[in-house]
Protein backbone atom coordinates (compact mmCIF):
# COMPACT_ATOMS: atom_id res chain seq x y z
CA UNK A 1 0.00 0.00 0.00
CA UNK A 2 3.41 2.01 0.68
CA UNK A 3 3.62 2.39 -3.20
CA UNK A 4 0.28 4.18 -3.48
CA UNK A 5 -1.50 7.38 -2.77
CA UNK A 6 -4.35 6.36 -0.63
CA UNK A 7 -6.99 8.40 -0.97
CA UNK A 8 -10.77 7.55 1.01
CA UNK A 9 -13.80 9.89 -0.18
CA UNK A 10 -17.20 9.53 1.59
CA UNK A 11 -19.31 11.21 -0.28
CA UNK A 12 -20.13 12.24 -3.63
CA UNK A 13 -20.24 15.95 -3.54
CA UNK A 14 -18.30 18.03 -5.92
CA UNK A 15 -17.58 14.90 -7.58
CA UNK A 16 -15.64 14.86 -11.33
CA UNK A 17 -18.01 12.91 -13.06
CA UNK A 18 -15.90 13.21 -15.86
CA UNK A 19 -12.86 11.07 -13.94
CA UNK A 20 -15.01 8.75 -11.60
CA UNK A 21 -17.36 6.28 -13.45
CA UNK A 22 -18.09 3.67 -11.73
CA UNK A 23 -21.74 1.84 -10.59
CA UNK A 24 -22.97 4.46 -8.35
CA UNK A 25 -24.87 1.76 -6.48
CA UNK A 26 -22.46 0.07 -4.69
CA UNK A 27 -21.01 1.53 -1.30
CA UNK A 28 -17.40 0.98 -1.74
CA UNK A 29 -15.27 1.41 -5.20
CA UNK A 30 -12.15 1.52 -6.21
CA UNK A 31 -10.43 4.00 -8.61
CA UNK A 32 -6.84 3.40 -9.52
CA UNK A 33 -5.83 6.25 -11.13
CA UNK A 34 -1.78 7.60 -12.93
CA UNK A 35 -1.40 11.55 -11.39
CA UNK A 36 -2.27 12.77 -14.99
CA UNK A 37 -6.02 11.19 -14.71
CA UNK A 38 -5.47 7.90 -16.79
CA UNK A 39 -7.05 5.43 -15.12
CA UNK A 40 -5.76 1.99 -14.61
CA UNK A 41 -8.69 -0.20 -13.11
CA UNK A 42 -11.56 -0.09 -11.19
CA UNK A 43 -12.16 -2.26 -8.04
CA UNK A 44 -16.15 -3.06 -6.30
CA UNK A 45 -18.34 -5.40 -7.60
CA UNK A 46 -21.79 -6.45 -6.36
CA UNK A 47 -24.75 -7.70 -7.35
CA UNK A 48 -26.81 -8.75 -4.58
CA UNK A 49 -28.77 -7.14 -1.15
CA UNK A 50 -26.53 -5.89 1.77
CA UNK A 51 -26.01 -9.26 3.25
CA UNK A 52 -24.45 -10.70 0.31
CA UNK A 53 -22.38 -7.19 -0.39
CA UNK A 54 -18.92 -8.84 0.02
CA UNK A 55 -19.36 -11.60 -2.30
CA UNK A 56 -17.79 -10.26 -5.30
CA UNK A 57 -14.54 -9.12 -3.47
CA UNK A 58 -11.52 -10.06 -1.34
CA UNK A 59 -8.40 -9.07 0.07
CA UNK A 60 -6.89 -11.61 -1.60
CA UNK A 61 -8.70 -9.98 -5.30
CA UNK A 62 -7.88 -6.58 -4.66
CA UNK A 63 -4.45 -7.59 -3.51
CA UNK A 64 -3.82 -8.82 -7.35
CA UNK A 65 -5.51 -6.18 -8.39
CA UNK A 66 -3.19 -3.96 -6.92
CA UNK A 67 -0.06 -5.83 -8.07
CA UNK A 68 -1.28 -5.48 -11.82
CA UNK A 69 -1.56 -1.84 -11.68
CA UNK A 70 1.53 -1.49 -9.96
CA UNK A 71 2.86 -3.17 -13.45
CA UNK A 72 0.67 -1.03 -15.58
CA UNK A 73 1.86 2.03 -13.59
CA UNK A 74 5.59 1.05 -14.66
CA UNK A 75 4.69 0.14 -18.29
CA UNK A 76 2.84 3.14 -18.24
CA UNK A 77 2.54 5.37 -21.08
CA UNK A 78 3.84 2.64 -23.72
CA UNK A 79 0.91 0.41 -22.19
CA UNK A 80 -1.60 3.56 -23.22
CA UNK A 81 -3.29 1.26 -25.81
CA UNK A 82 -4.32 -1.55 -23.46
CA UNK A 83 -5.71 1.59 -21.04
CA UNK A 84 -7.24 4.06 -23.66
CA UNK A 85 -11.32 2.03 -23.32
CA UNK A 86 -10.90 2.06 -20.00
CA UNK A 87 -10.70 5.94 -19.55
CA UNK A 88 -14.01 8.05 -18.60
CA UNK A 89 -16.69 8.55 -21.17
CA UNK A 90 -17.80 12.61 -22.04
CA UNK A 91 -20.22 13.62 -19.45
CA UNK A 92 -23.12 16.26 -19.78
CA UNK A 93 -23.19 17.37 -16.03
CA UNK A 94 -19.47 18.11 -14.56
CA UNK A 95 -21.14 17.32 -10.79
CA UNK A 96 -23.96 15.97 -8.92
CA UNK A 97 -24.91 18.84 -8.06
CA UNK A 98 -26.00 19.98 -11.81
CA UNK A 99 -28.71 17.63 -11.67
CA UNK A 100 -31.91 19.68 -10.44
CA UNK A 101 -32.94 17.03 -8.14
CA UNK A 102 -29.23 17.38 -6.14
CA UNK A 103 -29.10 20.99 -6.45
CA UNK A 104 -29.39 21.77 -2.80
CA UNK A 105 -26.61 20.25 -1.58
CA UNK A 106 -23.20 21.86 -0.67
CA UNK A 107 -19.30 20.53 -2.16
CA UNK A 108 -18.28 19.62 1.33
CA UNK A 109 -20.26 17.93 3.99
CA UNK A 110 -21.20 19.83 7.32
CA UNK A 111 -19.44 18.46 9.89
CA UNK A 112 -20.35 20.78 12.36
CA UNK A 113 -24.20 19.77 11.76
CA UNK A 114 -26.07 16.79 10.62
CA UNK A 115 -23.43 15.67 8.72
CA UNK A 116 -24.95 12.30 7.23
CA UNK A 117 -27.49 14.80 5.66
CA UNK A 118 -25.34 16.70 3.72
CA UNK A 119 -23.79 14.57 2.43
CA UNK A 120 -24.70 13.30 -1.59
CA UNK A 121 -24.45 9.26 -2.05
CA UNK A 122 -23.89 7.93 -5.03
CA UNK A 123 -26.91 6.11 -5.62
CA UNK A 124 -28.44 9.60 -5.33
CA UNK A 125 -26.42 10.45 -8.47
CA UNK A 126 -27.83 6.84 -10.27
CA UNK A 127 -31.20 7.90 -9.57
CA UNK A 128 -31.19 11.51 -10.82
CA UNK A 129 -28.96 10.15 -13.76
CA UNK A 130 -32.09 8.41 -14.89
CA UNK A 131 -34.81 10.29 -13.63
CA UNK A 132 -33.60 13.16 -16.40
CA UNK A 133 -34.40 10.95 -19.48
CA UNK A 134 -37.79 9.79 -17.58
CA UNK A 135 -38.69 13.37 -17.08
CA UNK A 136 -38.11 14.63 -20.51
CA UNK A 137 -40.45 11.97 -21.44
CA UNK A 138 -37.30 10.46 -23.35
CA UNK A 139 -36.63 6.41 -24.24
CA UNK A 140 -35.33 4.66 -21.56
CA UNK A 141 -32.66 2.51 -22.89
CA UNK A 142 -31.41 -0.93 -21.65
CA UNK A 143 -28.12 0.41 -21.02
CA UNK A 144 -29.39 3.00 -18.44
CA UNK A 145 -31.88 0.49 -17.11
CA UNK A 146 -29.57 -2.70 -16.95
CA UNK A 147 -26.54 -0.75 -15.93
CA UNK A 148 -23.08 -2.64 -14.78
CA UNK A 149 -23.78 -6.17 -16.09
CA UNK A 150 -22.34 -8.69 -13.55
CA UNK A 151 -20.09 -11.28 -15.98
CA UNK A 152 -22.36 -13.82 -14.79
CA UNK A 153 -25.30 -11.67 -16.89
CA UNK A 154 -23.12 -13.57 -19.87
CA UNK A 155 -22.62 -17.31 -18.57
CA UNK A 156 -19.08 -16.10 -16.52
CA UNK A 157 -18.69 -16.44 -12.95
CA UNK A 158 -15.61 -15.20 -11.65
CA UNK A 159 -13.53 -16.53 -8.91
CA UNK A 160 -13.78 -13.37 -5.86
CA UNK A 161 -10.34 -14.36 -4.24
CA UNK A 162 -8.75 -14.13 -7.87
CA UNK A 163 -8.48 -10.48 -9.94
CA UNK A 164 -9.92 -12.47 -13.41
CA UNK A 165 -10.35 -15.70 -12.84
CA UNK A 166 -12.89 -17.93 -14.59
CA UNK A 167 -14.57 -20.21 -11.68
CA UNK A 168 -17.52 -21.58 -13.67
CA UNK A 169 -19.31 -20.96 -17.43
CA UNK A 170 -22.56 -21.55 -16.86
CA UNK A 171 -24.24 -23.96 -20.17
CA UNK A 172 -25.83 -22.52 -22.84
CA UNK A 173 -24.17 -19.06 -22.45
CA UNK A 174 -22.72 -16.61 -24.27
CA UNK A 175 -19.47 -17.12 -22.52
CA UNK A 176 -20.23 -21.01 -23.41
CA UNK A 177 -20.65 -20.27 -27.16
CA UNK A 178 -17.24 -18.27 -27.09
CA UNK A 179 -14.90 -20.67 -25.87
CA UNK A 180 -14.30 -19.91 -22.02
CA UNK A 181 -13.41 -22.37 -20.00
CA UNK A 182 -13.48 -22.76 -16.21
CA UNK A 183 -9.72 -21.96 -14.99
CA UNK A 184 -9.17 -19.11 -17.64
CA UNK A 185 -7.18 -16.20 -16.56
CA UNK A 186 -9.00 -13.39 -18.30
CA UNK A 187 -6.21 -11.01 -19.87
CA UNK A 188 -7.77 -8.55 -22.59
CA UNK A 189 -11.40 -7.88 -23.35
CA UNK A 190 -12.50 -5.31 -26.34
CA UNK A 191 -8.88 -5.20 -26.29
CA UNK A 192 -8.69 -3.46 -22.91
CA UNK A 193 -6.46 -5.04 -19.93
CA UNK A 194 -8.74 -6.60 -17.66
CA UNK A 195 -7.75 -5.84 -13.73
CA UNK A 196 -10.96 -6.89 -11.83
CA UNK A 197 -14.15 -7.82 -12.33
CA UNK A 198 -15.37 -4.38 -12.35
CA UNK A 199 -13.23 -3.95 -15.62
CA UNK A 200 -15.10 -6.32 -17.65
CA UNK A 201 -18.44 -4.88 -15.51
CA UNK A 202 -17.15 -1.36 -16.99
CA UNK A 203 -16.67 -2.72 -20.70
CA UNK A 204 -19.81 -4.82 -20.35
CA UNK A 205 -21.58 -1.62 -19.34
CA UNK A 206 -20.49 0.27 -22.60
CA UNK A 207 -20.91 -2.48 -24.62
CA UNK A 208 -23.25 -1.82 -27.23
CA UNK A 209 -27.16 -3.79 -27.89
CA UNK A 210 -25.66 -6.21 -29.78
CA UNK A 211 -21.72 -6.55 -29.91
CA UNK A 212 -18.75 -8.93 -30.64
CA UNK A 213 -16.08 -8.59 -27.98
CA UNK A 214 -12.74 -9.64 -28.65
CA UNK A 215 -10.76 -11.55 -25.77
CA UNK A 216 -7.69 -13.62 -24.47
CA UNK A 217 -7.55 -15.93 -22.08
CA UNK A 218 -4.03 -17.69 -20.19
CA UNK A 219 -5.00 -21.37 -20.43
CA UNK A 220 -2.44 -23.49 -19.41
CA UNK A 221 0.25 -21.46 -19.65
CA UNK A 222 -0.82 -20.42 -23.52
CA UNK A 223 -2.50 -16.65 -24.32
CA UNK A 224 -6.07 -18.32 -26.62
CA UNK A 225 -7.85 -15.76 -28.28
CA UNK A 226 -11.70 -15.88 -28.83
CA UNK A 227 -14.66 -13.31 -29.53
CA UNK A 228 -17.55 -12.88 -26.96
CA UNK A 229 -21.07 -12.61 -29.10
CA UNK A 230 -23.88 -10.67 -27.28
CA UNK A 231 -27.45 -10.86 -28.76
CA UNK A 232 -30.16 -8.50 -28.70
CA UNK A 233 -31.58 -7.91 -25.06
CA UNK A 234 -28.63 -9.39 -23.47
CA UNK A 235 -28.99 -6.81 -20.85
CA UNK A 236 -32.28 -7.70 -19.90
CA UNK A 237 -31.06 -10.76 -17.87
CA UNK A 238 -29.49 -8.00 -15.46
CA UNK A 239 -31.43 -8.48 -12.14
CA UNK A 240 -31.85 -4.62 -10.63
CA UNK A 241 -33.64 -5.40 -7.39
CA UNK A 242 -30.70 -5.05 -5.17
CA UNK A 243 -29.92 -1.57 -6.52
CA UNK A 244 -31.05 1.10 -3.90
CA UNK A 245 -31.35 3.17 -6.14
CA UNK A 246 -34.12 0.49 -7.48
CA UNK A 247 -36.08 2.29 -4.75
CA UNK A 248 -37.45 5.05 -6.88
CA UNK A 249 -37.93 3.10 -9.92
CA UNK A 250 -40.42 1.43 -7.54
CA UNK A 251 -41.87 4.80 -7.21
CA UNK A 252 -42.42 5.80 -10.72
CA UNK A 253 -43.22 1.98 -12.21
CA UNK A 254 -44.92 0.39 -9.24
CA UNK A 255 -46.61 3.17 -6.73
CA UNK A 256 -44.12 2.54 -4.26
CA UNK A 257 -44.81 -1.57 -4.06
CA UNK A 258 -41.71 -4.09 -4.37
CA UNK A 259 -42.52 -7.35 -5.94
CA UNK A 260 -41.05 -10.59 -5.13
CA UNK A 261 -41.73 -13.73 -7.20
CA UNK A 262 -44.29 -16.30 -5.20
CA UNK A 263 -43.17 -19.28 -3.69
CA UNK A 264 -43.92 -22.33 -6.20
CA UNK A 265 -46.15 -23.98 -3.36
CA UNK A 266 -48.35 -20.77 -3.23
CA UNK A 267 -48.26 -20.65 -6.92
CA UNK A 268 -49.56 -24.03 -7.03
CA UNK A 269 -52.47 -23.26 -4.32
CA UNK A 270 -53.79 -20.39 -6.02
CA UNK A 271 -53.87 -22.73 -8.86
CA UNK A 272 -51.82 -20.42 -10.93
CA UNK A 273 -49.65 -21.59 -14.53
CA UNK A 274 -46.12 -21.88 -14.59
CA UNK A 275 -45.96 -19.49 -16.95
CA UNK A 276 -48.59 -17.08 -15.07
CA UNK A 277 -47.57 -13.91 -14.01
CA UNK A 278 -47.27 -14.29 -10.11
CA UNK A 279 -45.54 -11.72 -7.58
CA UNK A 280 -46.44 -10.87 -4.39
CA UNK A 281 -46.46 -7.55 -2.48
CA UNK A 282 -43.93 -7.77 -0.04
CA UNK A 283 -44.25 -4.17 1.06
CA UNK A 284 -46.33 -0.94 0.09
CA UNK A 285 -45.21 2.55 0.89
CA UNK A 286 -47.22 4.23 2.96
CA UNK A 287 -45.86 7.67 2.54
CA UNK A 288 -45.84 10.38 -0.23
CA UNK A 289 -45.19 9.28 -3.93
CA UNK A 290 -44.13 6.03 -2.39
CA UNK A 291 -47.68 5.62 -1.45
CA UNK A 292 -49.35 5.43 -4.75
CA UNK A 293 -49.63 1.97 -5.21
CA UNK A 294 -51.17 2.04 -1.44
CA UNK A 295 -53.56 4.54 -2.02
CA UNK A 296 -55.17 2.49 -4.85
CA UNK A 297 -56.02 -0.55 -2.63
CA UNK A 298 -52.47 -2.54 -2.96
CA UNK A 299 -51.90 -4.44 0.02
CA UNK A 300 -48.91 -6.58 1.07
CA UNK A 301 -49.59 -10.32 0.64
CA UNK A 302 -51.40 -9.77 -2.23
CA UNK A 303 -50.51 -11.00 -5.73
CA UNK A 304 -50.14 -9.90 -9.10
CA UNK A 305 -51.40 -11.77 -11.74
CA UNK A 306 -51.70 -9.15 -14.48
CA UNK A 307 -49.81 -5.65 -15.04
CA UNK A 308 -50.62 -3.50 -17.70
CA UNK A 309 -51.08 -6.02 -20.77
CA UNK A 310 -48.53 -8.25 -18.77
CA UNK A 311 -50.16 -11.54 -17.99
CA UNK A 312 -47.18 -14.30 -18.23
CA UNK A 313 -44.35 -15.04 -15.53
CA UNK A 314 -42.64 -11.88 -15.14
CA UNK A 315 -39.91 -10.02 -12.97
CA UNK A 316 -40.13 -7.14 -10.84
CA UNK A 317 -37.19 -5.66 -13.20
CA UNK A 318 -39.10 -6.99 -16.08
CA UNK A 319 -42.44 -4.99 -14.90
CA UNK A 320 -40.67 -2.04 -14.14
CA UNK A 321 -38.83 -1.95 -17.58
CA UNK A 322 -42.20 -2.38 -19.21
CA UNK A 323 -43.67 0.71 -17.51
CA UNK A 324 -40.28 2.58 -18.20
CA UNK A 325 -40.55 1.91 -22.04
CA UNK A 326 -43.85 1.37 -22.73
CA UNK A 327 -45.71 3.84 -20.77
CA UNK A 328 -44.93 7.38 -19.11
CA UNK A 329 -45.51 9.90 -16.84
CA UNK A 330 -49.38 10.04 -15.87
CA UNK A 331 -50.44 7.16 -17.52
CA UNK A 332 -52.88 4.15 -15.68
CA UNK A 333 -52.38 0.92 -15.60
CA UNK A 334 -54.65 -1.91 -15.06
CA UNK A 335 -53.68 -4.29 -11.95
CA UNK A 336 -55.04 -7.53 -11.30
CA UNK A 337 -54.24 -9.42 -8.06
CA UNK A 338 -55.38 -12.08 -5.72
CA UNK A 339 -56.22 -11.73 -2.33
CA UNK A 340 -57.94 -14.15 -0.08
CA UNK A 341 -58.16 -15.91 -3.21
CA UNK A 342 -60.66 -13.23 -4.46
CA UNK A 343 -59.41 -11.36 -8.07
CA UNK A 344 -59.35 -7.94 -7.55
CA UNK A 345 -58.36 -4.89 -10.08
CA UNK A 346 -57.49 -1.33 -9.62
CA UNK A 347 -55.95 1.47 -12.05
CA UNK A 348 -52.38 2.90 -11.12
CA UNK A 349 -50.96 6.16 -12.00
CA UNK A 350 -47.36 5.91 -13.09
CA UNK A 351 -45.37 8.72 -11.98
CA UNK B 1 3.22 -14.39 -5.07
CA UNK B 2 5.42 -13.32 -2.56
CA UNK B 3 4.61 -9.34 -3.50
CA UNK B 4 0.93 -10.29 -3.68
CA UNK B 5 1.01 -11.83 0.11
CA UNK B 6 3.16 -8.42 1.18
CA UNK B 7 0.01 -6.40 -0.20
CA UNK B 8 -2.26 -8.64 1.34
CA UNK B 9 -0.69 -8.07 4.81
CA UNK B 10 -0.92 -4.13 4.18
CA UNK B 11 -4.17 -4.54 3.31
CA UNK B 12 -5.04 -6.48 6.20
CA UNK B 13 -3.67 -3.72 8.37
CA UNK B 14 -5.52 -1.30 6.86
CA UNK B 15 -8.87 -3.40 6.22
CA UNK B 16 -11.05 -1.71 9.12
CA UNK B 17 -10.13 1.89 7.72
CA UNK B 18 -11.22 0.60 4.15
CA UNK B 19 -14.39 -1.25 4.17
CA UNK B 20 -15.09 -0.39 7.83
CA UNK B 21 -18.52 2.03 9.34
CA UNK B 22 -21.13 -0.59 7.76
CA UNK B 23 -24.54 0.31 9.26
CA UNK B 24 -24.37 -3.79 10.80
CA UNK B 25 -21.01 -3.15 12.27
CA UNK B 26 -21.78 -0.12 13.77
CA UNK B 27 -24.46 -1.31 15.79
CA UNK B 28 -26.67 1.36 17.54
CA UNK B 29 -24.40 4.51 16.39
CA UNK B 30 -26.17 7.04 14.21
CA UNK B 31 -25.20 8.37 10.81
CA UNK B 32 -23.38 11.07 11.77
CA UNK B 33 -21.79 9.40 14.71
CA UNK B 34 -19.98 6.50 12.12
CA UNK B 35 -18.43 9.69 9.92
CA UNK B 36 -17.68 11.48 12.52
CA UNK B 37 -15.61 8.34 13.68
CA UNK B 38 -14.44 7.36 10.36
CA UNK B 39 -13.17 10.55 9.76
CA UNK B 40 -11.37 10.43 12.89
CA UNK B 41 -10.03 7.16 12.36
CA UNK B 42 -8.91 8.14 8.99
CA UNK B 43 -7.07 11.70 9.59
CA UNK B 44 -4.92 9.22 12.41
CA UNK B 45 -4.07 7.25 9.70
CA UNK B 46 -0.64 7.49 8.37
CA UNK B 47 -1.43 5.75 4.73
CA UNK B 48 -4.51 7.54 4.32
CA UNK B 49 -5.42 11.10 2.94
CA UNK B 50 -9.21 12.15 4.02
CA UNK B 51 -11.70 13.45 1.44
CA UNK B 52 -9.16 15.48 -0.09
CA UNK B 53 -8.35 14.40 -3.87
CA UNK B 54 -6.27 17.66 -4.60
CA UNK B 55 -3.91 17.00 -2.08
CA UNK B 56 -3.76 13.69 -3.19
CA UNK B 57 -2.92 13.89 -7.10
CA UNK B 58 -0.54 16.49 -5.98
CA UNK B 59 1.07 14.06 -3.82
CA UNK B 60 0.71 11.66 -6.46
CA UNK B 61 2.84 13.83 -8.85
CA UNK B 62 5.57 14.79 -6.86
CA UNK B 63 5.96 11.28 -5.82
CA UNK B 64 5.52 9.34 -8.83
CA UNK B 65 3.35 7.11 -7.14
CA UNK B 66 -0.31 6.06 -8.59
CA UNK B 67 -3.38 7.04 -6.86
CA UNK B 68 -6.01 4.04 -5.18
CA UNK B 69 -8.87 6.61 -4.63
CA UNK B 70 -11.67 4.76 -2.29
CA UNK B 71 -15.18 5.69 -2.22
CA UNK B 72 -16.71 4.21 0.54
CA UNK B 73 -20.36 5.32 1.65
CA UNK B 74 -20.22 5.32 5.32
CA UNK B 75 -24.26 5.66 6.74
Amino acid sequence: MEQFVCVRVIMANAMDLSLFQFDYDMSFAVTFLHADRTVYSRYGSRQDKPEEADNHISMKGLAETMETVLSLHQAYPDNRAQLEGKQPRPVTKQVPEDYPELGKYKDHLDYGGAVAKSCVHCHQLHEAQRLAPWTAGEKITDAVLHPWPMPNTIGLTLDPKTMATVAKVTSRSPAEAAGFESGDVLQLLDNQRVTSVADIQWILHHAPGEAALPYEVMRNGNTVPGVLRLAKNWRQQVDIAWRTSTWDLRRIALGGAVLVPIEPAARQALNLKKDALALRVSHAGRYGSHAVAWNAGIRPGDVYVAFDSLTTDQSETDIIRHVLTQRKIGDRVMIAFLRDGQRREVRMKIQ
Amino acid sequence: MKRVSSTISLLGASLALITSSSAAEEGKKTRDEMVMDDRSALEESAHWIYNDLKKAFAEAKASGRPLMVVHRCIP
